[in-house]
Order: C-alpha cells, then sequence, then structure tokens
C-alpha cells in the first residue's frame, strides 16, 4: 500500500514537507473529552506520529459514555478511559504510534503536587492538548516552551486557544504570489518588450502577444501622455484602459481582453507590504545568529535595501493567452530574474549566516516565493482570570457573545475549584462565582443568565455535534501549526453553535 | 455509486483498509449498526436519481454530501418538486454540506420557503476548463499537456475505451503521453499527481474539515428534529486558509429561479 496514494487528498494541500513535519510529531492529551478524542482523531487519520494519553487512572468508562462517546463499546465498560481510547482510536490508522501514561491521583492532586508533575518526560512532546487551562500546564508550556491547545465544549458552545510563543510560517500559501514588476519593468524585461513593434504586427501574431507586454506597452503610452505619471484615480485608469481598448484590432483577440480584466491588478502594487514591514522593525528584538526563520528575515531585509526596495522576485507568471514560444520566453525573462536575484540573496544569507546553518536550495525558494506573504507573531500567555484583563481583551459590555465567553471562564473556574462540572442544580453558586470575579465592574445581565443557563441546562454536558465542530478546528489549526503551512488562529476563538459563528481574539499579554 | 478507494481513509473513518472495493453506503450502515445498536441504517447502493418520488417522501430530512454540483441540483429540484402546499409532512428540508481543503460550507433549505440550491447556482463556480486551441496548438502549462493527452491523443489510439485513472496502466500511459507532448513543448512540471488531479478533477479533502462540515449538518438537523434552538438562515462558510474565518447569512430566494419560482 503506497502512502503517496493514501495520503494523496491531503498531500495536495501541505505536500511531503507538511506530512514529513506531522510524522515526526508526538502529542501528548490530557485527560480527553469528546472534543479532544475528535481532535486526535482527525490526526491520526492523517498519519500523525504519536500519541499518548495521559489520564488519571481512576477515570473509568461509565454507563453514560457508551450514550455519547463514538470510541467505546459495550464490553469497555468499567476499564480505564485512556486504555481503551488509545486502543480503539488506533484502530483508525495502523501507522501511528500509541501510547498511554496511568496517574493515581486525580489532576486537582496532580497539579499540586510537584514530584507527579517532574515524573512526565514533557520535553518528549512537541504539542499538548487540554480541555482546562490549569494554571501550572500554562506555566508549564510556557518554560519548556511546548505548545498548549486548549479546546472544550459545552451545550452549544466551543473554545479554543493555541499557547505557543511565536507562529513563524513561511508557507502562508497565499493564493497572490504573483510579482509582475509592470510598474518599473528590470532591464530584461523591458529589453524584451521594447523589440516588440505591436502595431506593426500581423492580426494572427498581434493576437498571441502574451497581456503582459500588452499592458506594459500600454503604460509606456499612457505616462508619455502624462508627463511620465502612473494612473491613479479612477479615471486615469479608465483612460489607461483605453489605449488597450484602442489598439485591439478584432473583437476576438483573447489576449487584450486578459490585458483589460487583469488591468486593475498592476496598480495595487506595493514594493513591500505592510505586514513584511512590520516583520523587518521586529528583526532586532528577536534575531539570533542559530535562528533560521530570522536569519533568513534579516537576509531579505538587507536585500532590499540594496535592491531598490524591491523583494526578491517570485519568478511565477500567470496562465496568459499566446502561443507556446512567446509564453516560454517571457517565463524564462522572469525565471532568469528570480535566478539573479536568489543568487544576490544567497550572498547576503552566506555573510549574515556565522553558524554555518544549513540551508537547501528548496528551503531558499520556498522562502522567497513567500516573501511578500510571510507570517509572524508573537503569542500572550496571559490567563485571564480576573475582570480587568476580560474587560482588558473583550470589553465592559456583557452582550450575548462575552456572555459566552464569560460563561466558559466561570465554568473553568468551578471545575479548576470542585473537579467536577457543574450540573443544574448548580446555577446560583456558578452566578456567585460570577459576581466574585466580576467584582462590581460589570454588572451581571439577563443576556448572561440566560447564556449561562443554556450551558448547564444539559448538566454541561458535550453535545456529539458541538465537540465535532470544536475538535473539527482544533485539528486544523493544530494541522497547521505542525506541518508550519498557512496561517493558524491566532490565538482564541469561540464557537455559537446556536447561530453558526465564530468569533476570533488576540489575548494581550 | 461510490466504492471505498485507499485514497478515502485519510479521512473517512468508517471505513477500513480491509473494505476497499466495497461499497460505501453499505460499509457505512454496517458499520453504524454495530456501534449503535438502537439505530436501523439502510445502505442504499445505487443513483440517486433512480429513486422516485415516493421514496424520498418517507423521510423526515435529507442530508447531503455529494460531489457533484449535477447532483446537488437533482435532489434539490426533487425535493421542491415534492412539496405540496395542503400537506405541511410533504416540506422536506435538505441540509447540504461539501468542503474542499481547509473550507466549507452548509447550507439549510427548506424547499420553497427559502432559497434552494438553484437560487444560489450563480455563486458556484464549476470545473477548470481550458480552450481547445490552447491545448492542441499553444500548450504553456503542465495542465495543457495532460488535457491534449487524455481527451485527444487517448480517444485517437482507443476510441472505443474509455480513460479509466482507477487501472494504473491507463494512468502510466497518460504520465508517458503528457511528459512526452511537454518535452516536444520544453514544458516543465508533469507529475504522476498532477496527471490524477487534472484527469479525476481531485479536489483536496481532510478529516478535519470534514468533522466541521458534517457536524454543523448535523448540530442543523439536530436543532430541526428536536426544536431546541433557533435554525440556521440559512448559509454558513467556513474557511481555515488564513487563520479561522466563518460567515453566516441568508441567501435570498431568486425571483426568477427556473426551480421554486411560482410555489
Amino acid at each position: 500500500m503506497s502512502k503517496e496514494e493514501k495520503y494523496d487528498r491531503q498531500l495536495r494541500l501541505w505536500q511531503s514537507s507538511g506530512q514529513s513535519n506531522l510524522e515526526n510529531s508526538n502529542i501528548l492529551i490530557i485527560s480527553p473529552n469528546l472534543s479532544s478524542l475528535e481532535l486526535i482523531k482527525n490526526l491520526i487519520l492523517p498519519g500523525l506520529g504519536s500519541f499518548t494519553i495521559l489520564d488519571s487512572k481512576d477515570n473509568l468508562i461509565q454507563d453514560i459514555d457508551l450514550s455519547n462517546n463514538f470510541y467505546i463499546n459495550e464490553e469497555d465498560l468499567g476499564k480505564p478511559k485512556a486504555k481503551i481510547f488509545a486502543q480503539n482510536l488506533n484502530e483508525f490508522n495502523h501507522d501511528v504510534k500509541h501510547d498511554i501514561i496511568l496517574i493515581n491521583e486525580n489532576f486537582q492532586e496532580f497539579w499540586n503536587n510537584e514530584d507527579s508533575i517532574n515524573s512526565i518526560k514533557w520535553e518528549s512532546y512537541n504539542y499538548i492538548v487540554s480541555n482546562w487551562q490549569y494554571p501550572e500546564l500554562i506555566k508549564l508550556s510556557e518554560s519548556k516552551d511546548i505548545s498548549l491547545i486548549i479546546l472544550n465544549s459545552i451545550s452549544y458552545f466551543g473554545f479554543l486557544r493555541i499557547f505557543q510563543k511565536q507562529i513563524k510560517v513561511i508557507e502562508t500559501h497565499n493564493e497572490k504570489l504573483l510579482d509582475l514588476r509592470l510598474l518599473d519593468p528590470f532591464p530584461e524585461l523591458l529589453k524584451y518588450s521594447n523589440d516588440i513593434d505591436l502595431h506593426n504586427l500581423e492580426l494572427e501574431t498581434h493576437s498571441q502577444i502574451p497581456y503582459l507586454i500588452i499592458q506594459l506597452k500600454a503604460l509606456q503610452e499612457y505616462q508619455l501622455q502624462n508627463n511620465g505619471l502612473t494612473p491613479k484615480s479612477y479615471k486615469e485608469k479608465q483612460e489607461y484602459k483605453k489605449i488597450i481598448q484602442n489598439w485591439k484590432k478584432s473583437y476576438d483577440e483573447l489576449n487584450f481582453d486578459e490585458a483589460l480584466t487583469n488591468s486593475n491588478k498592476i496598480f495595487n502594487y506595493e514594493k513591500i507590504p505592510q505586514g513584511i514591514i512590520e516583520l523587518f522593525n521586529k528583526i532586532d528584538e528577536n534575531f539570533k545568529t542559530n535562528d533560521k526563520f530570522w536569519l533568513l528575515v534579516k537576509s531579505l531585509k538587507k536585500f532590499t535595501i540594496n535592491n531598490d526596495g524591491y523583494l526578491p522576485i517570485t519568478g511565477e507568471i500567470p496562465d496568459m493567452d499566446s502561443t507556446t514560444n512567446n509564453y516560454m520566453i517571457l517565463k524564462k525573462i522572469y525565471r532568469d530574474k528570480f535566478d539573479q536575484d536568489l543568487k544576490k540573496f544567497q550572498e547576503i544569507l552566506f555573510e549574515l549566516n556565522v553558524e554555518n546553518l544549513l540551508f537547501k536550495k528548496d528551503e531558499l525558494t520556498t522562502f522567497i516565493k513567500n516573501a511578500k506573504y510571510l507570517y509572524f507573531s508573537q503569542l500572550s500567555y496571559s490567563f485571564i482570570n480576573n475582570v480587568s484583563s476580560f474587560i482588558e481583551n473583550f470589553g465592559p459590555e456583557l452582550n450575548s457573545f462575552n456572555s459566552i465567553i464569560l460563561s466558559f471562564i466561570i465554568i473553568e473556574n468551578y471545575y479548576l475549584q470542585f473537579n467536577q462540572l457543574p450540573t443544574l442544580s448548580n446555577f446560583d453558586t456558578l452566578l456567585k462565582i460570577t459576581l466574585l470575579f466580576l467584582q462590581n465592574k460589570i454588572k451581571i445581565t439577563d443576556d448572561y443568565k440566560a447564556v449561562l443557563y443554556e450551558f448547564i441546562r444539559g448538566n454541561s454536558l458535550e453535545l456529539s455535534n458541538i465537540s465535532s465542530i470544536i475538535g473539527g478546528i482544533g485539528s486544523q489549526e493544530l494541522l497547521k501549526l505542525i506541518t508550519k503551512q498557512y496561517k493558524p488562529l491566532d490565538d482564541f476563538l469561540v464557537w455559537d453553535g446556536l447561530k453558526s459563528v465564530s468569533e476570533r481574539f488576540k489575548i494581550k499579554s | 455509486m461510490d466504492t471505498i478507494d485507499l485514497s478515502n481513509l485519510n479521512r473517512q473513518f468508517l471505513f477500513r483498509q480491509s473494505d476497499i472495493g466495497r461499497s460505501k453506503a453499505e460499509v457505512a450502515a454496517q458499520f453504524i449498526s454495530k456501534r449503535f445498536k438502537d439505530v436501523k441504517v439502510t445502505p442504499y447502493f445505487g443513483k440517486l436519481q433512480d429513486k422516485n418520488e415516493e421514496y424520498y417522501k418517507q423521510f423526515t430530512l435529507v442530508i447531503s454530501g455529494l460531489d457533484s454540483i449535477e447532483a446537488r441540483r437533482w435532489i434539490n429540484s426533487t425535493l421542491v418538486n415534492l412539496v405540496d402546499a395542503e400537506d405541511f409532512d410533504s416540506l422536506k428540508p435538505l441540509i447540504d454540506g461539501g468542503t474542499e481543503g481547509f473550507r466549507g460550507q452548509t447550507k439549510v433549505i427548506f424547499p420553497t420557503i427559502n432559497a434552494c440550491y438553484e437560487c444560489s447556482l450563480d455563486t458556484i463556480s464549476g470545473q477548470t476548463t481550458y480552450p481547445m486551441c490552447t491545448i492542441t496548438n499553444n500548450p504553456r502549462l503542465p495542465e495543457h499537456c495532460i488535457e491534449y493527452a487524455s481527451s485527444i491523443e487517448w480517444n485517437q489510439l482507443h476510441p472505443n475505451e474509455k480513460l479509466d485513472m482507477d487501472k494504473p496502466e491507463h494512468v502510466d500511459w497518460l504520465y508517458q503521453a503528457s511528459s512526452q507532448r511537454a518535452q516536444e513543448f520544453k514544458i516543465e512540471g508533469i507529475t504522476r499527481s498532477l496527471c490524477l488531479g487534472v484527469v479525476k478533477n481531485i479536489i483536496p479533502a481532510i478529516a478535519s474539515t470534514n468533522a466541521i462540515i458534517a457536524a454543523t449538518c448535523c448540530n442543523e438537523a439536530f436543532k430541526i428534529v428536536t426544536s431546541s434552538n433557533p435554525i440556521l438562515d440559512n448559509f454558513m462558510m467556513y474557511s481555515g486558509n488564513d487563520s479561522v474565518f466563518t460567515y453566516t447569512f441568508a441567501y435570498e430566494k431568486k425571483d426568477d429561479c427556473p426551480v421554486c419560482v411560482g410555489f
């Protein structure tokens, strides 16, 4: 059985580089609920390296689990959950290794016992998944620099937060990777264009000139008529388009149509996007000679300084109606320019790379092609455990959406205090905890009471549908972190299954 | 008439390697019945279009995870035509889900009441196609060469046989033929994976997105049958390509919809 064939549908998203990151990952899941089981299922199917379930040895399968947990069977009643989950999850994919760790105490006791905490080899895991924000776990995630995913679902609501020092993504898979430089053509492109005498061509040849050349010539024409300026306003752009329109010799010249439909893109050009400028500004505080990402970014910045403010060219051109030959010539012009830029970039990198870190050519090519859309973010480890951090992050109003967030926080407080989930009979206790939390700085609203009631009217049980949604979202985000491709959530998300809507927040430090 | 393929196992968790080649409907039904003894699942391994109105009338609602626009249009118009103003039970909600890579969408259709699938058709993009003259005379991309080999060369060589990407020898042939064509035009980038992708119109798929969309579909079905909370009105799109983005809005019924207008 070939792995390429089995994993074909996902390799088309993250290629073998992403797959190999996935196959080398080791995940620890702390006392999984339905949401974490859904998350891990979605990582086992695509071929995660290995996973370990950490749970209390007294957490046994009960009757109620049979009714809502897909991963157990009748004959599993009374056995430790971790053991059965690991075994049954493994059925999905035998490529994945699995393990369990059973602890003697409950988690409240565990997090209060340093010896117990130290008995776990945390460093052997790349990612930890937990349903609750145990303060000790968050500290550990920060001090040992292990990424932590918190996800949970109660009633119709879901909750997801990522704890990781920094997120650095090179392959963001931005669909706009093109960089054609029409406003400021490089000499080779200009020469090729100038050698084409567009207006004296036979109709057949005229209709096979790639639209890029038409756009470039129209721009020159416009500048000739307008003191060298480029079109900026809507009216000016219309005038520019009119030039192309007038040059069209026959109604069926597809290349001229393409030149027109793609002309707005030329003017939306920025030499260096804002995001990359901000990234450059962060070099000084983050640069380390042994950090490949920052070494590449610093080299990139230096490259732009030596290169008239331009990033290296990506070397890619879109498909354009033309003969094979015309297209290939143009492609080669861009490709050669890319090679030149790559060479210059390598020279700069070589100078800065004092520790001689190994860079493969593919790695550099990928970096340069994505240079316009690199992603970096610094995440917060701050834990929302008081009203001022709540207000700072979500505002002073207790509307229906903030009520969902606050309900989660209050139920989490209850859980961490009593080591069990609240039921409907604990509604008043939850309101008391809320009052204590809000310290008169926010007033409890009817909206909040209604939402809190909705949370616990099913005794805080998870609904299969919602756990599957939040587990699905969590697994997408974890896959992005693991493959180091696509931009992940940064860093907190709430799902409202009543309305099928989500909200994102970036938690402040 | 879908059967289980090795490439399904990366996301379809009711199937095991030993099920490859068997009917998806039958294996899924067997699995669910075994795990949930109180649930009665009846598999039907056949064409949607072979069942008549009476068949579709027996259900409370329909959830579809179909793989083509055509099949979706068919079930949509069938359920619209089922509606009888005199009979409330003739209204069968249709919940439609679909995914592509990190993206997906869920639609809740109450036939004749809100926008039907057909009403939203102009927002749906179909398969990429290439102009004939590009394929025959001016290929520029590897895809153009694959199209030439699969739609022109193959038919010339084998007028009576269909090119079948499930047969390894056909894939081999296509890879060779497209590579040769590409070489002739000095085009780079032909791979087996690309050949398969172009001819089978492969859409990337992962378990995570399927879980999100399947679960939102079930969540709406659950709310409809239990009346426990308001129902999605009527469209939700999910995108995980760039952080997490969801968008929920109501499609409007189209005044000139060829399927649901006049009801």
